[in-house]
């Protein structure tokens, strides 16, 4: 068994502001262990990005308040200085967003922006040529030409800039990357490079992914773990066995498997989730699901689930007689 | 969701009160509207209250300088701010010199926006060689100091009211005309225009429903911050006598004429000089609010 | 198939003029929709497939070629008939953020079609209209007075459904009506569109990048490549037997919700899409094909019907 690389104990977010209080993650607990894909799957507003902000200690704030533990190689991230904390974010974590065209600075030249995230995490007193040597190795590494360390993210289209960001990411060797939605902005071809290309960069580098996503297909093509959060709860969690081949799940993963229209059978209709997600000012009591959920029981209404174990496997359903919290 | 149907219930009101209700959330928007009401009250009300020719006018060599006091409120011989050299009322001076002041704001402000906003919205739609002329004659207007173009006008057409009035309004077109048109160059190419121009709406319908109430609030917000500018920019020229002249009441010829006397009676400098950083601030105060109100995603 | 089709493109072309060249956005394309039916044409960005939307609707100028709605050429119509004819055509957008004006309620949205063509008169007349399409495309009667920034994607996207339905329209183009939407969202507003198809006999024209909902929505499929229709058959026909390597290479990259196939086993196209500007003679998808032969460029390649219902522009069809 690897060692456990990061840890999150009952994470909450919640976000004040003068109009409202919006709870974004209620309670979740997930460990990452070295070398291993852990994919983050929900709706919008699931709370999946307040998560990954939270791990680098990105969140706003004047307005955010996570409480919980969050242990990076067992060390509580909150409680960390201020130059642990550089030191961890870009240097031992590394994060991509979703959006390309807006993660990089258009004025300066994808080599040099390359070349900064190197200088900033400079713990070998590289020489200049040296970091020149590792940006024209790390753009090869993501398939971009070197020659074109000298062109500006404007000469790139977007598969080429997610690969460029993708490169930054890496320059450091980081033990952890978290991907927030990493291809949702390119189209089918390219995510498929891109994907491709992140699957065999993890193995070869022998990193850890927290890939965040919406799209149950990246989470099959990708992931080794899978947790799937609804209104800021993961409601099950299990290794992709566990949840694309396995007998029980929560009626919400049900639900969404169902929503995706099958590309090799032929459906009359689709299974739809009646309903939207809760208003998180304002989210329901038991479960967060019981009003779309199809199979909803007096208990749901009242109490919060406890959680099923079976192995790895893990559903916060009161179908299954959760024991403890 | 449930949040969504009490908002939903509440709104059985027109827009005009929604955008009331939403103005009267900021304490310091309130604040302006109080302040500007006073003077526009005083303002309408100026005749009544004091006589322009016997007060505001007219000589009185008996009563120079009196200092501003409360004794004999409610009589002939009131003079709460004081008198000036020549015995006049400060205080029916002021509120004469509101009229101009505030009518100076607000026509001058409308003029601009209407003939600026025209010139904008023809530009963004027609574009091309229009876009290029109206555009490049707004960049050499801009590229003078208002105040430098403001005096040549009156320099060349002659110190008075109206000519004031054109001065200050040719000076700030070139704000609206671009204001304008970049909003409706943006409106033009949002996804909602294409959408009624797929119903089929024409040109004119579009213009009239939806780019014009979209493009409103950003000029709304312009004119109540450029009026507060005018009254300053009209009570600057007033005081270095390119604007009212005297004996006529106005703000800022009234803070020239104070000037000698700014060490001896310095109520005669200050009590002008108040009531314009006040008009002017009562007026931006409202502009920030009802940029606030305006915008319907903070509609709450 | 004896019957007219309900739209027909004749050779249509649509060239962008920009600094570097005339810009394909749509070169040469020929289809037919039937009645009551679903046509999907699928494409990545840049291909066409909005432009050619649009151009069928008259929203944007097309540079050459027909389009045939009941056999009439609807391009050459003048103004007036044109407006008549839009009531018979619609158009849901892709962004029910922006597509919707910020300033009107839902009620007012959904009324400005029916005002602007003058379907119907009368205030209560119009109400009870708008009523009425609410409850169709399932929105709360107390939404009617909600503005779109106080409602979520999927809700708004009905609106935009019922903008489309208000004036009985027989055609309507789906522009990427789902793509911004949730995947539990997404399934509801697929349902409603095709339960309406079914009760009112509406005509689609679907048009998305995600290949599991198009084939899900409709019976016909286009699939485009920078501006030219390089497949087109049935739906199920495309998926069991695809024939034009880019129809290939689109299928392998969706990344399936299932096990059995990891991306890293799967055979990814390489390159991006080249530019639209100036295309030279022949396969525009020569130079990303696996199965390039010399042949393929220099002279440009016909859609062949390689068997009923089923066509190609392929070179290794082209011949025999």
């Amino acid at each position: 068994m690897p060692n456990e690389l990061l840890k999150i104990e009952n994470l909450e977010i919640v976000y004040k502001t003068d109009m409202e209080t919006v709870h974004a993650v209620n309670g979740i607990d997930l460990s990452i262990h070295e070398q291993e894909t852990l994919g983050l799957v929900g709706e919008t507003g699931a709370g999946k990005t307040s998560t990954a902000l939270a791990i680098l200690r990105l969140l706003p704030d004047r307005t955010a308040k996570a409480t919980g533990r969050i242990l990076f190689q067992g060390e509580d991230i909150a409680a960390m200085s201020d130059e642990a904390l550089r030191e961890l974010r870009g240097g031992k974590i590394s994060m991509i967003f979703q959006d390309p065209m807006t993660s990089l600075n258009p004025v300066i030249s994808v080599g040099h922006q390359i070349a900064e995230a190197l200088a900033l995490h400079n713990t070998q007193n590289k020489t200049k040529e040296e970091i020149e040597a590792r940006v024209e190795e790390i753009l090869e590494l993501v398939g971009i030409p070197a020659n074109r360390k000298n062109d500006y993210p404007h000469q790139f289209s977007g598969g080429m800039k997610q690969r460029v960001v993708i490169a930054i990411a890496l320059s450091c060797n980081p033990q952890l990357l978290i991907a927030d939605e990493p291809t949702t902005a390119l189209d089918v071809t390219i995510q498929a490079q891109v994907l491709a290309m992140m699957n065999e960069l993890k193995e070869r580098l022998k990193t850890s992914l927290l890939m965040i996503t919406h799209d149950m297909g990246i989470i099959a093509q990708t992931c080794e773990k899978v947790g799937v959060m609804y209104a800021g709860e993961i409601i099950e969690y299990g290794s992709v066995e566990d949840l694309f081949e396995g007998k029980q799940h929560h009626p919400y993963t049900i639900g969404l498997f169902q929503s995706i229209p099958d590309i090799e059978h032929k459906k009359e209709r689709l299974e739809q989730i009646d309903g939207l997600m809760p208003d998180p000012t304002n989210l329901p009591k038991g479960c967060k699901f019981h009003p779309r959920c199809k199979q909803c029981m007096p208990i749901c209404r009242e109490e919060a689930p406890g959680v099923y174990v079976e192995g790895e496997h893990r559903i916060k359903c009161h179908l299954f007689g959760g024991t403890s919290r | 969701m449930n949040d969504t149907e009490k908002k939903l219930a509440l709104r059985k009101k027109s827009r005009s009160q929604m955008i009331w209700r939403q103005f009267r959330k900021s304490r310091t928007a309130i604040l302006g509207l109080c302040i500007l009401t006073v003077f526009v009250l005083f303002a309408v009300f100026a005749d009544v209250i004091e006589d322009f020719d016997t007060r505001a006018i007219a000589t009185n060599q008996q009563a120079r300088f009196e200092a501003p006091s409360l004794k004999n409120l409610f009589t002939e011989n009131a003079h709460i701010f004081g008198t000036d050299e020549y015995g006049r009322d400060v205080f029916a001076r002021i509120i004469h010199g509101a009229r101009v002041s505030l009518s100076i704001g607000i026509l001058a402000t409308s003029c601009s926006a209407v003939i600026g906003g025209l010139l904008g919205a023809v530009a963004a739609f027609y574009g091309k060689k229009w876009d290029f002329i109206i555009m490049r004659c707004m960049d050499i207007i801009s590229s003078i100091p208002s105040i430098l173009l403001a005096m040549a006008v009156v320099a060349a057409l002659g110190a008075n009211l109206t000519n004031l009035l054109i001065a200050l309004s040719f000076s700030s077109i070139a704000t609206y005309a671009r204001l304008v048109r970049s909003s409706v160059v943006t409106l033009v190419g949002q996804e909602f225009i294409e959408a009624a121009r797929a119903c089929g709406a024409s040109s004119f319908k579009i213009i009239v429903k939806h780019i014009i109430p979209n493009s409103l609030s950003p000029i709304i917000c312009q004119m109540a911050f450029s009026s507060s500018g005018m009254i300053l920019t009209a009570a600057s020229m007033s005081y270095l006598g390119l604007g009212i002249q005297p004996p006529d009441p106005e703000w800022g010829s009234m803070l020239a004429s104070a000037k000698t006397y700014i060490w001896s009676y310095p109520y005669l400098i200050t009590i002008p000089g108040i009531c314009i950083v006040l008009a002017a601030l009562s007026i931006t105060l409202i502009g920030d609010g009802l940029r606030d109100a305006l915008d319907p995603k903070l509609k709450d | 198939m004896g019957q007219i089709p309900l739209i027909e493109t004749v050779h249509l072309k649509k060239y962008f003029s920009t600094p570097a060249g005339p810009l394909h956005a749509v070169d040469d394309i020929n289809l037919k929709i039937y009645t009551g039916k679903t046509l999907g044409v699928v494409g990545e960005s840049g291909c066409g497939k909005s432009t050619l939307g649009r151009v069928i609707l008259r929203l944007i100028d097309a540079t050459a070629g027909q389009v045939l709605f009941e056999g009439e050429d609807i391009l050459t119509l003048r103004p007036r008939q044109a407006k008549e004819l839009k009531k018979q055509m619609q158009i849901i957008f892709q962004d029910p953020y922006s597509s919707l004006d910020p300033r009107l309620s839902v009620s007012e949205l959904i009324a400005e079609p029916i005002l602007l063509t003058k379907t119907l008169h009368g205030k209560a007349e119009v109400n009870r209209r708008v009523a009425e399409l609410m409850d169709i495309v399932g929105l709360a009667e107390r939404l009617a007075v909600a503005y779109p920034h106080e409602l979520d994607g999927g809700r708004r996207q009905r609106i935009g459904v019922a903008r489309a339905l208000a004036v009985n329209p027989k055609f309507i183009v789906c522009d990427e009506p789902v793509s911004a939407l949730d995947v539990s969202i997404q399934a509801q507003i697929l349902n409603l569109l095709m339960d309406l198809q079914k009760n009112m006999g509406i005509t689609y024209m679907f048009i998305t990048h995600d290949l599991s909902v198009v084939k899900h929505i409709s019976h016909d499929i286009a699939v485009m490549y920078l501006g030219q229709n390089v497949e087109l058959c049935s739906s199920d026909e495309l998926f069991a037997n695809p024939l034009h390597p880019y129809t290939k290479a689109l299928l392998a990259s969706i990344p399936l919700p299932k096990l059995n196939r990891r991306m890293s086993q799967r055979e990814v196209i390489h390159g991006e899409l080249s530019s639209p500007i100036s295309p030279k003679p022949g396969c525009r998808f020569a130079v990303r094909c696996p199965e390039r032969r010399p042949e393929c460029t220099g002279e440009n390649i016909p859609l062949v019907e390689i068997k009923p219902g089923h066509f190609v522009s392929c070179i290794q069809y082209a011949k025999g």
